[in-house]
C-alpha cells in the first residue's frame, strides 16, 4: 500500500519538478507541544507515531521552529526559551547535534529563524544576543552562525555574520548558493562568505497607490514545493479610510528554486490570515489558516473557498500530492482537510492534549 | 465566521501604511491596553472582539512563549519562565494560571 | 543624565534634610522629616543593591541613583529584581527599600498631577500624551502615565531600551515594531526625548524636597462620588502609628441613605502619596490620595482590591479648616420644581442663600458638616452653575440649575469589562456606566449630574448578533452595572471561544414628558494575567 502511493507520488512529482520523496519512504509530520515534546505523527495513520521528550531543556516555553534534514533522517528543533537548536534522531529521539546560542555573559536567542542547507551539511541560525551585565543589559548586532551539522552536542559556529534586525526566518534556495533572511525585506546572503548579494523588497516595494505591507511569518512551510510563502495585508493609500479596499490581503511567494517572487492580493481585508502554503499540484493556489481555512488563486488573485475551523490553527502544510492539508500550531489539535473541496477529514490529538502554540509543524518523508 | 467589522479601521490602516492612520485616535479602549494588533489582546485591530483568537485559551501560549503581550500575559520566554509549567493544554488547564502580580 | 548633576542632586538632599528639622520646629501643623535625613535607608540600598550596582562617586548606586519613580513604580522595580534576578528581601526590608527610594528620589506632587489615573487605577481614563514619538514607542504594551511617571538621566532611559529588547525580544516583530527600524528610534530618538520630559533633576522635585511636608494626621471631613451608588459624605479620622504610617477610620453615608463604616492602615510616601488598605462595609478596598501641598486636602480614587473597575471619588478637607461648602447632593435642581437638598461642608453657619431664582421653603435640618433645606426653583430660574452660600462659606461651582436636559451622555463614553471567575484564579472585572445629562450652551455643553436611568443592553453590530454575544457576555444590573460572564471557553459558542462581546448599552430616562436615550459601546475581554500597581 505505502509503497504503491509513493510510486504514484513519485510519477506526479516528476511531472511538476517538485522534490521527491525516496521509495519506500513514509509521510510524517513533525511538531512539538508545550510538554516540552517533539511529536512525530504518520501521516497515513492519521496518528501519533513517536514522542521525544527533548533532553537537557528547561521545559515551561513551547519549542519554535523545527526544519528537517534533506534525508529526513534529522529533525532540528528550536527551544530552551528559543536558546538552544538541538538535533534529534527520527528513529531514536537521540540528540545528535546541540547548538548553545547563550554563553558568557551574553544571551542569544534564535527568533525562530534558522534553516538546513540542502546537502545537510550546514544549519545557519540566527541569533538575536544581549550582553548580561551586573546593572543592566545591553543589545548586541544580530548575526547569523553557521554550524556543522556533525558537529555533536558542544557545537560551535564555523562562522557567522551580520544579519539585519527583525529577521523571523531563514531559507536557504535549493541549490544552497542563497541564504534568504526574512526582515524588513528578504535579503539574500551568500551562505558562504555571508555577503549580502540581493534584495527582494517588501517594505521598499515601492508600488504606487499601496503602502508597506504588514509582512510577518516565522514558520517555514514551504513542505514539497519549495515555495516560501506568507500572506500580508496592505493598505491602499489611493482610497478614503472607510473605502471597502482600503486595506487589501495578499499572498506573497518566494520560489527558493527559482528566486522568483510573485505577489498579489486576493481580497479585501475581512479574516485574520496567520500562515500560507502553496499547491504542488496547482501553482497558481496557496492555502492559508488562522481561525478559518482558505484556498486562494493567487494569479487572478481571487479567493475560490473559505471555512471555518473548529478552533484557530497557526500553520498549514500540504501533501507531496497536493490532495491534503495539515493545520496546526495553536491548541492540541492536528487537523487534516481535503485541499479541493476543503472538507474536515480527520483531526488527532497530541499527545495529553498538550498546546503547539507557536511550533512550526513540518510535513517530511522518512 | 472570523471576520472583523470596519469599526474602527484606523488602527488597521495604520500598521499597514495608510496615511489616514492617527495614533493617538487609535488608543486602546482603556489605559494601559494593548494595541499591539496581531491579532490584538483586548480589542482587535478594528476595535472589536470578532478578529481575537477563539477561544483565547487556544492560543494563549502561542502568546505567553513568544513573548507576545507581555503586558497582559507573563512572558514564559525570559520573565516568567515556570509560569505555565504543568498546565500544557490552556483551554484545559486556565484554571490553575496565576496572576503574576499578587493584590 | 550626568553624574555631576545627580550628585548635585544628592547634596542638595543634605541640604533639604537640615533645612527640613530645622522646619519642623517652627510648623503649625504636624510634619514629617525630610527623607534624606534616613541614613539607614541609604546603607539599606547600598547592602542589598550593591552587590550588583556599584557604588557611584556620590555615593549613590549606579542605575538606582538615575532614576525617580513613584511608590508603585519602586515597588515593580523591585518585584522585578526579585523576579528576575532572585534578590531575596523579607518583607521589612522590601518595604522599607520602597519607602526610602518614594521618599528620596520619588516624584514632586506636581509632577505627578496629570498622571493621577493611573495609580488610582481609574477605568475611563483618557491619556494626555506629551510626545508623540513616546507614544508610537512605547504605548503599544504600556499606558503613557507609566513613561511619564519615572525621571531618569537620559543614559538611564537608553538603558531602559536595551532592557527591554534583552528581556522582550520580540518587541522588534510585533505590530508597531516590525514596520519601522523600531531599534534605531529606541536606542537614538527617544531616549533623548524622555530626558527632556521626564529628567532626573527638576526645580518641582527640588522645591518639594526642600518643602516641609505636612502630615495627615488629624479628622477630615469627605464627599465623594462612588459610580453606580451615587454620591456621599463623611468623616474620616487619621492617627499616626509609626514613622508615616497610620490608622484611619472613616464613616460614610450615601445620598441614597446606605452608610458605610471603613478602617484600615496606610502609609505614606514621598509626604503625599497616601497609600490605605481598608476593610470598607464587607469589601477590601484601596486607597490612592494624593495630600495637597499645604496638607489640607486629600484627594483621589477608592477601589476595591480585587475589582479595581468599581470604587469612587473622594475628596476630604481638614474639620477645622476654614468654612467652605464641599458638595450639593443632589448636585442639580430642575426649574420650577422643589425638592430637598443637603449642602455638606465644614464650618457652616450662618444663612442659606440659594441664588437667583432658588429659595428656602424651609430649613430641615443643620450642623456644622451639613444644611438639609426644602429648595424651590422659580420656572424661569436662570440655568447653569448655580452660585450659593451658608453664611461665610460660598460655592459657584457645586450647585447646577437646569431647565431641561438637552443631552444625554454615558460615563464612560466607551466601556470595557473582563470575563473573570468561574474556578480561575481572576475576579470579573465588570464595567459601571452612569447616565450623565447635560445642557447646551451655545456650541458648549454643561454638565448637570447623574441622573436615574433604566438601562438595557444588546449586540453592537451584525457579527455580534450572529455570534449572540448579547446571550453570553454578561448581565446588566438596575444601576447601570455591567457584570462579565464566567471566563473560560464556552463549548456552547461558536468556536467554544469565551464569553467576549462586543455589545451597546443603552440608558433611558424621563425628563419630563420628553424621553431621552445615550449608548455607549462595551467591549466585553478576556483576563489579563499581569496587571500591575501601573499598567
Amino acid at each position: 500500500m505505502r509503497l504503491t502511493r509513493s510510486a504514484l507520488l513519485l510519477a506526479g512529482l516528476a511531472v511538476l519538478g517538485t522534490a521527491a520523496a525516496p521509495a519506500g519512504a513514509k509521510d510524517y509530520l513533525v511538531t512539538a507541544t508545550h510538554a516540552n515534546k517533539m511529536v512525530i505523527i504518520d501521516v497515513a495513520a492519521r496518528k501519533v507515531d513517536k514522542v521525544y521528550p527533548l533532553p537537557n531543556s528547561r521545559g515551561g516555553n513551547t519549542p519554535g521552529t523545527l526544519v528537517v534534514s534533506p534525508d529526513g533522517k534529522t529533525v532540528y528543533i528550536q527551544h530552551n526559551h528559543w536558546e538552544t537548536i538541538s538535533g534529534i534522531d527520527v528513529d531514536s529521539g537521540r540528540e545528535v547535534f546541540r547548538a548553545e546560542l547563550s554563553g558568557k555573559g551574553v544571551r542569544g536567542k534564535s527568533t525562530f529563524a534558522f534553516d538546513v542547507s540542502p546537502d545537510g551539511k550546514e544549519l545557519a541560525i540566527y541569533v538575536d544576543p544581549v550582553q548580561l551585565l551586573a546593572g543592566e543589559y545591553r543589545v548586541q548586532d544580530t548575526y547569523i552562525a553557521i554550524y556543522d551539522t556533525a558537529a555533536g552536542l558542544d557545537a560551535k559556529p564555523l562562522r557567522s555574520f551580520a544579519a539585519p534586525r527583525r529577521t523571523t526566518l531563514l531559507g536557504y534556495s535549493t541549490d544552497g548558493a542563497k541564504l534568504y533572511a526574512l526582515s524588513w525585506d528578504v535579503v539574500i546572503l551568500d551562505p558562504k562568505t555571508g555577503k549580502q548579494i540581493g534584495t527582494h523588497p517588501i517594505r521598499h516595494w515601492g508600488r504606487k497607490n499601496f503602502g508597506e505591507p504588514d509582512a510577518l511569518t516565522v514558520w517555514p512551510l514551504w513542505g514539497a514545493t519549495r515555495i516560501f510563502s506568507f500572506p500580508y495585508v496592505v493598505a491602499r493609500t489611493d482610497r478614503k479610510p472607510d473605502a471597502p479596499d482600503a486595506l487589501l490581503s495578499g499572498i506573497f511567494q518566494l520560489d527558493l528554486s527559482t528566486d522568483k517572487v510573485r505577489y498579489k492580493e486576493f481580497e479585501n481585508t475581512s479574516v485574520v490570515l496567520f500562515s500560507s502554503t502553496i499547491s504542488p499540484l496547482r501553482p497558481d493556489e496557496a492555502y492559508s489558516v488562522y481561525t478559518t481555512l482558505s484556498r486562494i488563486d493567487t494569479k487572478k488573485g481571487k479567493l475560490l473557498k473559505r471555512v471555518d475551523l473548529e478552533q484557530t490553527f497557526y500553520n498549514i502544510n500540504v501533501s507531496r500530492d497536493g490532495k491534503e492539508l495539515y493545520l496546526g500550531g495553536a491548541g492540541p489539535l492536528l487537523a487534516f482537510y481535503d485541499a479541493e473541496t476543503l472538507a474536515h477529514l480527520a483531526t488527532i490529538h497530541m499527545p495529553d492534549d498538550a498546546d503547539q502554540a507557536t511550533a512550526a509543524m513540518r510535513y517530511f518523508s522518512h | 465566521m472570523n471576520h472583523m467589522k470596519p469599526l474602527n479601521k484606523k488602527a488597521a490602516l495604520l500598521n499597514h501604511g495608510h496615511p489616514a492612520g492617527d495614533p493617538v485616535q487609535t488608543m486602546a479602549p482603556a489605559v494601559g491596553c494593548t494595541t499591539v494588533f496581531d491579532p490584538g489582546w483586548e480589542v482587535d485591530a478594528f476595535g472589536g472582539v470578532a478578529g481575537l483568537c477563539q477561544p483565547m485559551e487556544a492560543d494563549l501560549y502561542g502568546c505567553t512563549d513568544p513573548c507576545w503581550w507581555p503586558v497582559q500575559v507573563p512572558d514564559t520566554l525570559n520573565t516568567y519562565t515556570d509560569w505555565s509549567v504543568g498546565s500544557d493544554n490552556a483551554a484545559r488547564d486556565w484554571r490553575a494560571l496565576q496572576a503574576v502580580f499578587p493584590k | 543624565m550626568n553624574t555631576a548633576s545627580s550628585a548635585a542632586a544628592w547634596r542638595s538632599m543634605a541640604l533639604m534634610a537640615l533645612m527640613a528639622l530645622l522646619a519642623l520646629a517652627a510648623a503649625a501643623l504636624p510634619c514629617a522629616a525630610a527623607p534624606a535625613a534616613n541614613p539607614a535607608g541609604a546603607t539599606l540600598v547600598v547592602a542589598e543593591c550593591g552587590d550588583c550596582h556599584k557604588v557611584r562617586a556620590d555615593g549613590s548606586l549606579e542605575r538606582i541613583g538615575e532614576a525617580r519613580r513613584t511608590p508603585e513604580g519602586w515597588e515593580m522595580l523591585i518585584g522585578r529584581m526579585t523576579l528576575i534576578h532572585k534578590v531575596q528581601l523579607t518583607e521589612e526590608k522590601r518595604r522599607a527599600l520602597v519607602k526610602y527610594l518614594s521618599d528620596s528620589a520619588g516624584l514632586a506632587p506636581a509632577e505627578t498631577a496629570n498622571w493621577r489615573y493611573l495609580p488610582e487605577r481609574r477605568p475611563d481614563a483618557v491619556e494626555r500624551i506629551d510626545e508623540q514619538l513616546v507614544a508610537d514607542t512605547c504605548t503599544r504594551c504600556h499606558s503613557y502615565g507609566r513613561i511619564a511617571l519615572e525621571r531618569r538621566s537620559e543614559a538611564d532611559w537608553l538603558r531602559l531600551s536595551h532592557f527591554h529588547v534583552g528581556q522582550y525580544p520580540s518587541i522588534e516583530i510585533q505590530s508597531n515594531g516590525r514596520d519601522r527600524n523600531w531599534w534605531d528610534i529606541a536606542s537614538k530618538q527617544v531616549p533623548p526625548l524622555l530626558a527632556k520630559h521626564y529628567p532626573l533633576a527638576s526645580d518641582a522635585w527640588n522645591k518639594w524636597q526642600a518643602q516641609t511636608w505636612v502630615k495627615p494626621s488629624g479628622d477630615w471631613r469627605v464627599v465623594g462620588h462612588r459610580p453606580g451608588w451615587g454620591d456621599y459624605e463623611g468623616k474620616a479620622t487619621i492617627a499616626e502609628t509609626g514613622a508615616d504610617e497610620y490608622s484611619i477610620t472613616m464613616d460614610l453615608r450615601y445620598a441614597d441613605g446606605r452608610v458605610e463604616k471603613a478602617s484600615g492602615k496606610a502609609a505614606l510616601f514621598t509626604g503625599f502619596e497616601w497609600r490605605a488598605s481598608l476593610k470598607q462595609g464587607d469589601q477590601e478596598v484601596r486607597q490612592v490620595f494624593a495630600l495637597s501641598e499645604d496638607g489640607t486636602r486629600l484627594q483621589g480614587r477608592w477601589f476595591l482590591r480585587d475589582v479595581d473597575t468599581l470604587g469612587g471619588d473622594l475628596s476630604a478637607t481638614r474639620s477645622d479648616g476654614k468654612a467652605q461648602i464641599l458638595s450639593v447632593q443632589p448636585e442639580y435642581l430642575k426649574a420650577g420644581a422643589t425638592a430637598k437638598i443637603a449642602i455638606h461642608g465644614v464650618g457652616l453657619a450662618g444663612a442659606v442663600d440659594l441664588g437667583p431664582g432658588v429659595s428656602v421653603v424651609r430649613e430641615l435640618s443643620r450642623s456644622p458638616e451639613t444644611v438639609v433645606v426644602e429648595a424651590k426653583a422659580t420656572a424661569n430660574a436662570p440655568g447653569g452653575k448655580h452660585p450659593l452660600r451658608v453664611g461665610a462659606a460660598s460655592s459657584s461651582e457645586a450647585f447646577t440649575v437646569y431647565q431641561r436636559i438637552d443631552a444625554l451622555r454615558l460615563a464612560p463614553e466607551r466601556g470595557m469589562a473582563r470575563i473573570g471567575g468561574n474556578g480561575g484564579t481572576l475576579a470579573k472585572q465588570p464595567a459601571q456606566f452612569e447616565a450623565v445629562g447635560y445642557v447646551k450652551r451655545g456650541k458648549k455643553e454643561l454638565r448637570i449630574g447623574v441622573f436615574p436611568a433604566r438601562w438595557s443592553f444588546d449586540n453592537a453590530n451584525a457579527n455580534a448578533k450572529t455570534f449572540k454575544d448579547a446571550s453570553f457576555a454578561g448581565t446588566l444590573e438596575a444601576n447601570g452595572l455591567f457584570v462579565p460572564g464566567d471566563a473560560g471557553p464556552n463549548p456552547k459558542r461558536k468556536f467554544r471561544t469565551n464569553n467576549a462581546g462586543d455589545l451597546k448599552v443603552t440608558a433611558t430616562l424621563l425628563d419630563g414628558q420628553r424621553s431621552l436615550k445615550a449608548s455607549a459601546p462595551l467591549i466585553v475581554t478576556v483576563q489579563r494575567w499581569v496587571d500591575p500597581p501601573l499598567r
